[in-house]
């Protein structure tokens, strides 16, 4: 069973329409991450599950029962803020002992409790301190401890990293996700960052104002982005937007930036399709110093360290492809030639409002192989 | 540096304090220590006789036990009643606003007009035939100070960190225990504060109690007023005066510390519960 359900969710500020027709079950145990940019609704879909605001329409449930307008002290929802949100004037042990004493729990069941739970977060030895003697990293520790301690049916984490240096956050992603799969916590955490979301969820859901813009198991939504929009949101793959014939041909006779050569799609485009993208991955594209036969001359408008190697940005005419350099020898204002194979290329058929209609083994390929008949009639035409 | 110059902002403050707190202050420090030897008249000796005949009055006894009491409940009273409005103020983006107009207005009203209304109400042979002075004077300053607790009060809640409340309320804490163990605590300083300072402007309040009171209460206010004013003996009426004020600085320190030491210990919901 679902542990958590929500269906047709609207919520509106005024007359502001911040969520529509939201849909999203998470299984029992299982981490969802929703990702968007700010703005996106995702914080206001958490608010409405962990019972802050009230919804226009549709339902929550968790464990099966509708809690929609329901009170949020009923609905056994653990809830981590960005700024924590820890009493200031209760000690660690007593602002996670919170939720325990609400509950009317006995004295020494309180007391076990917290004592575990602090030894789950690693800090045994703190439970004296107030929140202001902690570090931040401590802080979301116990923040943490503090929302699991009482069992939660969900667990809700609205941007916990986010007050966090990159450093300790990477490591707090791993030491979170290690404890919610230990525990098995239901959990649907919030972010504005695509690693983050990588780090802490089995299934990522991507939002745009306020709709879901695209979802999916994590390494799905990644290496296979459905639409134009997950793609520029998740990853640092390039873009092509491909503008094809009016009659319908899908033939492209002067090929694209970087494959200047004839090019086509494999399979017919699917009914309800409006634009066409093809994706390329940053270490799809070739960089040489010396053109080549079809690749496209363009400008390092910049540069930066990607793990070992470096990630460049070139532009050729008005497209910037996001490349990799693993050698590192291109700098800002150096001339770059780029090149790819359109073998290595995928394909995005999306409708105008983005939602995805890629034909089955869409692709890109060479249009001077099998079908060099039908090329040199509409290469002719065109 | 900047805290040099912060300082240089003080200037203004505490010219005007020394022009007319200080130095009228000192002066009645000073007229205080001459015993009257005629109407308007003082002797020119210095002695504490004045403040030795005034603590062995029991007039004087009455008069401070009379400030004391209603000083404390007028604080209590108008900051109780002022919490909720000034929450609900601070919480609400649409009607609080108008309860807010609606409360400050009356701090604009004058003190006897606000009193005479009172009195119509609740004296004998008004609506509610109220025969106890006290009683009336109470109802009027806690009245008179409410819209004070109100604004002293408003940015109090209005710090109060949204995210604390629904923290608490997911973790499945009752409204009560939220008010009692998050939001109390965490404004137990500006109530403080806004209860002290009720208590001091209370403490020295004439108008509304002597028009209230009848003249029968005897206060602290209505003994200085009647000996600089009406009995002419200048040392006794200045030694009121000091007393007064040695009174609301010593319930106002005495008050600070036992707040600021219940702070620095464990707090209501403390260890000891554990």
């Amino acid at each position: 069973m679902n542990d958590l359900a929500i269906s047709g969710l609207v919520i509106a500020y005024g007359g502001l329409l911040a969520v529509d027709r939201f849909d999203l079950d998470v299984a029992a145990g299982e981490s969802v991450a929703l990702l968007g940019p700010s703005g996106s609704g995702k914080s206001s879909v958490l608010r409405a599950v962990a019972g802050y605001l009230t919804p226009r329409s549709g339902t929550i449930r968790i464990g099966g029962r509708d809690v929609t307008r329901g009170p949020a002290r009923d609905r056994n929802c653990g809830m981590v803020f960005q700024d924590y949100a820890l009493f200031p004037h209760l000690t660690v042990f007593d602002n996670i002992a919170f939720g325990l004493r609400a509950r009317r729990l006995p004295k020494a069941e309180i007391r076990d409790r917290v004592g575990q739970v602090l030894a789950t977060v690693d800090l045994p030895d703190l439970s004296q301190r107030y929140p202001r003697e902690l570090s931040g990293g401590q802080q979301q520790r116990v923040a943490l401890a503090r929302a699991i301690v009482v069992r939660p049916a969900v667990l809700l984490m609205d941007e916990p990293m986010g007050a966090l240096d990159v450093k300790l956050r990477e490591a707090m992603q791993l030491y979170v996700r290690r404890i919610q799969r230990q525990l098995r916590i239901t959990t649907v955490y919030v972010t504005h960052d695509p690693a983050e979301a990588y780090a802490m969820a089995d299934r990522i859901v991507v939002m745009r104002s306020g709709r879901i813009a695209a979802a999916g198991r994590t390494h799905e939504v990644y290496t296979e982005p459905p639409n134009s929009f997950a793609a520029r949101f998740l990853t640092s793959c390039t873009l092509l937007e491909l503008v094809l014939p009016e009659d319908g041909s899908r033939l492209l006779p002067s090929g694209l930036p970087g494959h200047e050569r004839p090019l086509r799609l494999a399979k017919p485009l699917q009914a309800g399709t409006h634009r066409v993208f093809v994706v390329l991955k940053p270490d799809t594209i070739r960089c040489a110093s010396r053109p080549s036969p079809g690749s496209s001359p363009g400008v390092v408008a910049a540069r930066r360290v990607a793990g070992p190697s470096f990630l460049i940005a070139v532009t050729v005419g008005g497209v910037t492809f996001m490349a990799l350099d693993p050698s590192g020898r291109f700098s800002e204002g150096d001339e770059a030639h780029i090149a790819w194979h359109p073998e290595e290329a995928r394909v995005i058929e999306e409708s105008d409002d983005g939602r995805p209609s890629t034909a089955p083994d869409q692709r890109l390929e060479h249009a001077g192989t099998r079908a060099g008949a039908e090329i040199g009639r509409t290469g002719a035409s065109g | 540096m900047s805290g040099r110059r912060w300082k240089l902002g003080l200037i203004p403050i505490g010219v005007f304090y020394a022009t007319f707190f200080i130095v009228p202050m000192g002066h009645f420090l000073q007229a205080s220590l001459y015993p009257s030897i005629g109407p308007a008249e003082q002797g020119s000796a210095a002695t504490v006789q004045n403040y030795v005949r005034a603590l062995s009055d029991p007039l004087l006894h009455r008069a401070i036990v009379n400030t004391l009491e209603l000083s404390v409940i007028t604080s209590l009273g108008a900051t109780a009643l002022a919490y909720p409005i000034a929450y609900t103020v601070a919480r609400s983006r649409t009607w609080g606003r108008y309860v807010f107009v609606v409360v400050v207005t009356v701090m604009f009203t004058s003190a006897v007009p606000r009193a005479m209304g009172w009195k119509a109400l609740l004296l004998s042979g008004g609506l509610v035939s109220m025969n106890h002075g006290f009683a009336a004077a109470a109802i009027g300053t806690v009245h008179a100070s409410l819209p004070l607790a109100v604004i002293g009060l408003l940015p109090v809640c209005e710090a109060l960190p949204r995210n604390l409340l629904e923290a608490a309320r997911g973790l499945g804490a009752s409204s009560w225990t939220i008010f009692w163990h998050v939001i109390l605590p965490l404004t137990e300083r500006g109530v403080v504060a806004v209860a002290l300072l009720l208590f001091a402007v209370t403490a020295g309040a004439f108008t509304t109690p002597a028009l209230l009171g009848g003249g029968r209460i005897s206060l602290l206010s209505v003994l200085i007023r009647q000996e600089l004013l009406q009995v002419l003996d200048y040392g006794r009426g200045t030694t009121y005066a000091v007393i007064l004020l040695a009174l609301v600085s010593v319930v106002a320190v005495i008050t600070s510390l036992v707040s600021s030491r219940r702070r620095a210990g464990h707090g209501p919901l403390g260890q000891a519960r554990a």
